[in-house]
């Protein structure tokens, strides 16, 4: 068989090139675990003629082959593997912005010293006011590349005619030999030096030799990045520092830099180049900022929008999910019908369609919350949040870059840890981590939604409604208390070298890619479901075994109080009495250290097993009904609060501890989150109960 | 010719051309590969309140950075 062809796609953030991928590859994707942010390589195969299929590689987007951050080494790290003649690309597809032609072009001449055929897909013509303003023809002989394709990533427009092209490439590829590195360097001597030491990396291409030792001039970040022994980081970093005082000295240090060179090639190439847009023109986005990053009304609008956000979360929410609990309830009884009285018809009824069934029902409101987060991001709103926030973010040693990863907690810890990739800062990416499960995630929400829908009235005060302050108030808590431990692990955390900086584009506003902000809301919802069941539904069903075991000798259960669970939650309930927990909450706050969900799926299945009767009680009717000793409601508002509170700062999730693990290289830190987290958990919900019984209340 | 100023020396709206920067550190790096370049034209867009991070505009695309990098470049007002 032949060997598929591979085609590498490349490009500036917002330049489109997630789009494109989506339409070359459709369905036919690998996608990383963690989609939304491109931060792991997404392949897809997908063909692109009746005879040719081909691979596609989806890389993070970057600006430069000089990383500066994780996400953009990662990049680095894969072009230079591919000089060093590992899995290299039959084409790289360079996706470039029309509308901001040369910033983008910059990227793309670096990869023009790969010696690999290089396709521009010339990505938002249709955005370019006046076509003729660039010359296709033109800018494909100027820059020596296989071919430029104007497409539209919004509209689908381009798309076949860039699959000719690149069906032609395939078969006569068309290899780029001229670039910057023709003109002469300052100092050549030195150049040549450092050239020598890069033998050890083993890259084939001479171009790209050339082009990587004036990069390791231009920053010591690109020296760190080359695979080689210390001892030979350090020769060159020796070499370099020499260059650098002896430009400095002669007043033109740029003229040893990349980027001044680079520009310098490009801006002759594009001789014809379209005149530049007047200083003075107020873009849209422009005009609209004047608004949204005002001081005073974009703060304002910030904050409106996020109760907005959670408001919604509740109201939208409440038909699908009173539908989908009537479906489970009747699945239930259907299931029930069918299987014969017994163990297993006990497992499924009550262990399975239960435990899932409770944890089912929330799926609408992360949904919700998914979609408004992908709107944010794709609108290019939450840049204008990083740009507000940088300054209160600096308070806490971070900065505005860290708005995105912590906004991403909200739904979900693990993508806002792998968004995280794109902080510079090695110490504010772990200050951002350490504190990011303290936002409160959408695995919270089924246990805010239970118990504020069980036990806060419906009420209004001052107008805005009771239970959706409450939820409001949770989700503040948890914001606060992680911007103040920032603060505080910021100052602990040893300082490292590499001074932070706060660069960031400010893309213009878009409208959002509808079918791309849904199929991010379905890969999400459905990560969710799978991951969240297979754990679910594991506890689930070792909990029905707990509960429903030993059996007394006649073959009748014991009562769940005599059972193995509930003799581990007998155990602990000293240690969680002062909290205002009973024994059933302690079995759920064991399992659901696993994930904070499985606290609803857990009361599901103990009250189900529990119940003489054979159908489904809904969760919230069993916990109101509950009774203590003397015939009074067992759980009261206050204990729905400690809980509440216990949940905001515990550390349940073992997906968490896992990705700390593996993005740390140490188990030191996820030990050090559960430890923290759990005694602010036990502090927090200690100070609730106890100050509110001090208080008066019951 | 006026004197050289540095990038937050700018009020709001006014227009003028990068210099240079004698700063060979990280950082200024990438501040050149967005296209901060001596001989570029750059707006000052805004300042955020508290000494917060700029905005300002070139080559048609808008670029925020924080005062310690762009106190490092230094610019020369345009009329």
């Amino acid at each position: 068989m032949v060997k598929v062809k591979k085609i590498a796609l490349i490009g500036n953030p917002n330049s489109g090139k997630t789009a494109l991928f989506n339409i070359l590859t459709g369905l036919n994707q690998k996608v990383s675990n963690y989609p939304g942010i491109t931060v792991e390589k997404k392949t897809g195969i997908a063909k692109i003629s009746d005879s040719q299929h081909v691979e596609f590689i989806d890389l993070p987007g970057t600006y430069s082959v000089i990383p500066s951050s994780l996400d953009e080494k990662l990049v680095t790290i894969q072009i230079q593997n591919w000089m060093k003649g590992d899995n290299k690309p039959d084409i790289i597809l360079s996706v470039v912005d029309a509308t901001n032609l040369s910033r983008n072009l910059f990227l793309t001449s670096q990869l023009l010293d790969l010696g690999i055929p290089v396709i521009i897909a010339l990505n938002m013509m249709d955005l370019v006011e006046d076509n003729e303003l660039i010359n296709i023809d033109i800018l494909k002989k100027q820059f020596n590349v296989a071919d430029v394709i104007p497409i539209s990533a919004l509209k689908k427009t381009g798309i076949n005619k860039l699959k000719v092209s690149l069906e032609k490439t395939i078969l006569d590829p068309i290899i780029n030999n001229s670039s910057f590195i023709d003109n002469q360097f300052l100092f050549q001597e030195k150049l040549n030096e450092i050239k020598l030491l890069l033998e050890n990396c083993n890259f084939q291409s001479e171009r790209f030799k050339h082009a990587h030792a004036i990069r390791c001039i231009s920053s010591t970040r690109m020296i760190e990045c080359l695979e080689v022994d210390l001892e030979i980081q350090n020769k060159i970093i020796e070499i370099r520092e020499q260059i650098v005082k002896s430009a400095m000295k002669a007043g033109h240090l740029q003229k040893i830099m990349e980027p001044a060179l680079r520009y310098d090639w490009i801006n002759n190439r594009l001789s014809n180049k379209p005149p530049k847009e007047d200083i003075h023109i107020n873009s849209t986005s422009e005009k609209v900022d004047k608004v949204l990053t005002h001081p005073i009304f974009g703060l304002a609008f910030f904050i409106s929008l996020l109760y907005f956000i959670f408001k919604s979360i509740f109201s939208w929410s409440s038909i699908p999910m009173d539908f989908i609990d009537s479906q489970v309830i009747a699945f239930g009884e259907l299931v029930s019908g069918i299987l014969n009285p017994g163990l297993l018809h006990d497992l499924i009824v009550e262990g399975v369609i239960a435990g899932v069934g409770g944890i089912i029902i929330f799926l609408p409101q992360i949904l919700i919350l998914i979609f408004f987060l992908t709107l944010l991001e794709d609108t290019g709103y939450m840049a204008r949040v990083a740009f507000m926030m940088d300054r209160i973010m600096s308070i806490a040693g971070l900065h505005g870059k860290s708005i995105l990863p912590l906004m991403s907690g909200y739904a979900c810890a693990i993508p806002g840890i792998m968004a995280s990739r794109t902080i510079e800062s090695w110490k504010q990416r772990l200050v951002t981590m350490m504190v990011l499960p303290l936002l409160s995630c959408s695995a919270r929400l089924p246990v805010y939604s239970l118990l504020i829908g069980a036990f806060v009235p419906a009420v209004s005060i001052w107008g805005f409604d009771a239970q959706g302050l409450t939820l409001v108030f949770m989700y503040f808590l948890g914001t606060i208390t992680a911007f103040l431990l920032a603060i505080l692990f910021s100052k602990f955390l040893s300082d490292e070298k590499s001074t932070s900086s706060f660069i960031m584009e400010l893309p213009p506003y878009r409208m959002p890619l509808w079918r791309s902000v849904f199929r991010q809301v379905y890969m999400k919802g459905k990560g969710f479901v799978k991951d969240a069941g297979k754990i679910i539904m594991a506890i689930s069903i070792l909990l029905w075994f707990m509960a429903s075991f030993p059996k007394l000798e006649n073959g009748d259960s014991v009562s769940i109080d005599q059972s193995y669970a509930g003799k581990v939650g007998h155990f602990i309930e000293p240690i969680i009495e002062p909290l205002g927990y009973d024994w059933k909450i302690g079995i759920g706050l064991i399992t659901s250290f696993a994930a904070r969900e499985v606290l609803v799926s857990t009361l599901a299945t103990i009250y189900n097993v529990e119940a003489e009767d054979d159908n489904i009680i809904p969760l919230k009717t069993a916990m109101l009904n509950e009774k203590d000793d003397n015939g009074h409601p067992k759980y009261s508002i206050l204990m729905a609060l400690s809980l509440m509170v216990f949940y905001v700062f515990a550390a349940q999730c073992m997906a968490t501890f896992a990705i700390i693990k593996k993005e740390t290289n140490s188990w030191k830190w996820p030990a050090f989150m559960i430890v923290y987290m759990t005694i602010l958990a036990y502090g927090g919900a200690l100070l609730v109960y106890q100050g509110g019984l001090a208080l008066g209340f019951s | 010719m006026s004197k050289l100023n540095s990038l937050i020396d700018l009020n709001i709206n006014e227009v003028a051309i990068i210099e240079k920067y004698n700063l060979a550190e990280f950082g200024s790096i990438r501040m050149q590969e967005m296209g901060l370049i001596p001989g570029n034209i750059i707006r000052l867009v805004k300042k955020a309140p508290f000494n917060g991070p700029i905005e300002i505009k070139l080559d048609g695309f808008y670029l925020s950075l924080r005062r310690d990098l762009a106190e490092k470049v230094q610019i020369r007002k345009l009329k």
